[in-house]
């Protein structure tokens, strides 16, 4: 019986060593931020990263999530240094909740609305998408996505909400809009331009701003957190500093220096 | 980035199997042979895991881990952390294991273990020398489901340990920012290895689950009157 | 082998179990007050009747509701009645207890088995097989139980039961699945155990020829209490009630005197003359008590010859009683020295036959199925 024992055993501790080598990547105490990001910064975050540890030696990484859910897990302490949200009303929602640091809510970029299709469907103008050849349209969900309300907004501007009200499908957020009209479940997709300039895949038409409200993306520097100069940094960087055109080369749209410094959380 | 997924992976399906196994071979001997007060609303309890919907159950694991739980309040911070991640993926272990070894457990015949003792064993001894060399293939099983929905785990990780590359992005999380953000190539390699290795695992339970148990105490044979 | 207990010198009182215990059972109450010394108490009772419950309780596996157990002078278990209450775990009773199906461990050998309950002794594989030797059993030390037969597995449950250097065996019904020869074999064995070894032997059993073959007193155990105790013979010969014979089985009873001996034994019951196998032990003119099989009671087709299974012990009788069970026929049958006795066949035996009460029957007692009681040797039916 004790022989046989031993072989269990022995690979149960291999285990668990591999495990704890595993873990035992600790790097050295310079200040790492942790920086929370809506989902349609995805494309832009390497890139925004790169150039903010290039410029401050500050290494950046990222979580992206939903805002909502971001929003979340501020509220119950996660260790986020820079909230980058997809609008304002998280911002407000945690800042209500004594979770942002005073000032530092701005305005870092304007989102803007695109119309993608998959080849083959020919659409030059959002009125378009009333022709035979759009079977199925998908847009983020209006009730919890700020891209999905635009898009609703976009439409019923348009004169198309209430014709095309059988042919859209919602999806739970822009990305899974973008998987609907590649996977050829959907024929347009309205999302996010910062998601689908980087693809060069299917048409793509941005829609104009004077279709839907402003999709003000809003950020702040959380409180609490050890290294808040450099989380300032961070925010000033995206704000005022190399992240603005890094922003507007992934179809961000910029708010005035300005007007972004002032916007202050109410 | 596939490195980092799988190494945490590793990392995290690891520890989550190990603290799931024990808790839950604990718990599965205790249901399988203690009676007491409140014994069904336990094993609902321990059950439940297994109906919630991932981002239910991460939602009560960010009350529990966050800043005003208990853990909180004993200068324990995990949210974000891979530990964080390691609890969900124990949490929706748990219940599988505990089925498992309940399951393996009450089916050694409880006649042996009272043997053991009348022999002078006490309840360690009994667990580790009759119960557990009598069940360990149910338990194993246990052990190996347990660890396959660890390693698959999505949603309540997401809750309470972001999805941080290099920190907390397990391979189910790189798998979906990889189709996400159409890096097919990385998603699909990953993919893969996911799908291999979720089938490894349920063959080699359902291998243990095929061999035939030993012949339990009695079992009589051709009474041809021999030595005896 | 050099024997690492020896009788009665273990240093104190000469071997003694008192049990007197109340449990609440299911749907009835034990009752139940013993006291044995060495030698072989039969606990005897149906299927259901608390019999393993009160070998159970001794062991410690069981708690009675209350009442007292003394083995050698330890108090085992005490509630209910001062000074205070006590209930020592089983692992430090350590009794020797052989359990129905013998719980032997399936995934150890039976060196193994045996050296599990030698705990941490010194040379314990050694004394393991040492154990098993004297049962006989020691070149199959090396056997997995599903490997042994079941008379072998028990003799290993027996070897294990005594690692303990206790001195109380209690066996649960230990020779309910296994073959005459081979049971017969065990019982002489388990006899010279006990004289050797002077051990209280408590059995459990609800077959009366186990208890007969192994027996020296036996408690008749029935509605929760004990409702006769005594020498085996004594039981027999004399059961306190009615009610005490029909559990115990022995309806066709019969208080004979040997009237011849030789090839044949003569009995003479009353007045009828029937005749037995030969037993070398019966003297004539001695009373003996003996018991017919139902199952051996032929009956004789009025027109057939007679055939060599009938030619013995033909009476002339008469049906005074008919009744069925699932699978036999039981007839109740006055014989002419004014004596009833049970004739059982399977349901489609005898089909061709009316065989209503009041109607005459012949019928032909086989010798091999009167079986006197308390005689010690040979005088055993098989099957």
């Amino acid at each position: 019986m004790t022989a046989r024992a031993g072989n269990p055993r022995r690979a149960f501790l291999l285990l668990c060593g591999l495990a704890l080598a595993a873990g035992c990547d600790r790097r050295e105490g310079r200040a790492d931020l942790l920086l929370a990001a809506a989902a349609d910064l995805a494309p832009a975050l390497p890139a925004l990263a790169a150039a903010f540890e290039s410029e401050t030696g500050i290494r950046v990484t990222v979580t992206i999530g939903a805002s909502g859910a971001l929003a979340q897990q501020i509220l119950h302490g996660a260790p986020v240094d820079v909230f980058a949200s997809a609008d304002r009303a998280r911002i407000d929602e945690i800042a209500r909740a004594g979770r942002v640091v005073q000032g530092t809510a701005a305005v870092y970029a304007y989102g803007r609305l695109a119309l993608v299709t998959a080849g083959g469907v020919h659409v030059t103008s959002i009125h378009d998408l009333a022709g035979p050849d759009v079977r199925r349209i998908a847009i983020a969900n209006p009730e919890s996505a700020p891209y999905g309300l635009a898009a609703q907004t976009a439409l019923q501007r348009a004169g198309l909400w209430d014709s095309m009200q059988a042919r859209i499908v919602i999806a739970e957020n822009v990305r899974q809009t973008i998987q609907y009209v590649e996977s050829g479940g959907v024929d347009v997709a309205l999302t996010s331009l910062s998601l689908v300039r980087s693809d060069g895949r299917g048409r793509l038409l941005i829609v104009p701003d004077s279709l839907h409200e402003p999709l003000e993306q809003v950020l702040a520097v959380i409180a609490g957190r050890p290294h808040e100069r450099e989380a300032r940094a961070l925010a000033r960087f995206l704000t005022h500093g190399g992240g603005r055109e890094i922003l507007r080369g992934h179809g961000f749209a910029l708010p005035d220096t300005a007007a972004a410094g002032t916007a202050d959380s109410r | 980035m596939i490195g980092d997924a799988l190494r945490l992976s590793l990392l995290v399906t690891v520890t989550a199997t190990v603290v799931a196994g024990l808790f839950g071979l604990l718990l599965g001997r205790l249901l399988a042979r203690q009676q007491f007060a409140g014994k069904t609303l336990l094993e609902t309890a321990v059950l439940l895991p297994l109906v919630l919907p991932p981002s239910v159950i991460g939602y009560y694991l960010l009350i529990g881990m966050g800043n005003r739980s208990v853990l909180s309040w004993a200068g324990v911070d995990v949210l974000f952390t891979w530990p964080a991640a390691a609890i969900a993926s124990a949490v929706v272990g748990l219940p599988l294991m505990v089925q498992a070894s309940k399951a393996a457990i009450a089916g050694v015949n409880p006649t042996l273990e009272n043997a053991a003792r009348v022999m002078g064993a006490g309840e360690i001894e009994v667990f580790f020398r009759i119960t557990l060399p009598l069940a360990r293939r149910g338990i194993l099983a246990g052990v190996l489901l347990a660890g396959a929905r660890a390693f698959g785990e999505f949603g309540a990780t997401l809750m309470v340990a972001g999805s941080i590359p290099g920190r907390t992005q397990t391979v189910p999380l790189a798998i979906y920012d990889a189709v996400q953000a159409g890096r097919t190539a990385d998603a699909n390699a990953l993919v893969l290895l996911t799908t291999v290795l979720a089938f490894t695992s349920l063959l080699v339970v359902r291998l243990l689950e095929k061999q035939p148990e030993r012949r339990d105490a009695r079992s009589p044979r051709g009474e041809t009157g021999g030595p005896a | 082998m050099t024997r690492a207990y020896a009788p009665s010198d273990a240093g104190g009182p000469h071997p003694h179990l008192s049990l007197d215990i109340e449990k609440r059972v299911h749907a009835f109450s034990l009752h139940v007050r013993l006291e044995a010394g060495p030698g072989v108490l039969v606990l005897f009772g149906a299927s259901g009747a608390g019999k393993t419950t009160v070998l159970n309780t001794i062991a410690g596996l069981a708690r009675p509701d209350r009442g007292e157990i003394l083995v050698n002078g330890r108090v085992f278990f005490r509630r209910g009645r001062p000074p205070s209450p006590v209930d020592l775990p089983a692992r430090l009773r350590r009794v020797g207890y052989v359990m129905q199906d013998y719980a032997l461990f399936p995934h150890m050998t039976a060196a193994e088995n045996i050296a599990f309950a030698l705990r941490n002794t010194a040379d314990r594989e050694t004394k393991a097989r040492a154990l098993l030797d004297r049962v006989s059993m020691a070149h199959l030390a090396d056997r997995r139980p599903h490997q042994l037969s079941g008379g072998q597995q028990q003799r290993v449950a027996i070897a294990r039961a005594l690692a303990g250097d206790t001195h109380v065996l209690l066996l649960d019904e230990p020779f309910a699945a296994v073959d005459a020869p081979v049971r017969e074999r065990l019982q002489r064995d388990l006899r010279a155990l006990q004289r050797e070894l002077d051990l209280i032997v408590l059995l459990v059993t609800h077959r009366l020829e186990d208890a007969f073959a192994v027996g020296d007193r036996i408690a008749v155990l029935h509605a929760g209490r004990i409702q006769q105790e005594g020498p085996i013979e004594d039981v027999f010969r004399r059961p306190a009630s009615r009610g005490v014979a029909e559990i115990m089985g022995i309806g066709n009873l019969v208080h004979a005197r040997v009237a011849d001996v030789g090839p044949v034994t003569t009995l003479d019951w009353d007045g009828l003359r029937l005749e037995a196998p030969a037993d070398p032990s019966l003297t004539p003119g001695a009373s003996i008590t003996a018991h017919i099989r139902p199952d051996d009671v032929k009956i004789v087709y009025p027109d057939r010859p007679a055939g060599p299974q009938v030619s013995h012990n033909v009476l002339d009788a008469v049906i005074v009683g008919v009744r069925q069970s699932a699978n036999a026929r039981i007839l109740r049958v006055r014989l002419p020295n004014g004596h009833d006795i049970e004739v059982r066949f399977p349901l489609l035996s005898y089909a061709p036959l009316s065989l209503e009460a009041g109607e005459p029957v012949r019928i032909a007692l086989r010798r091999e199925g009167i079986i006197a009681l308390g005689s010690s040797a040979d005088l055993r039916h098989g099957n």
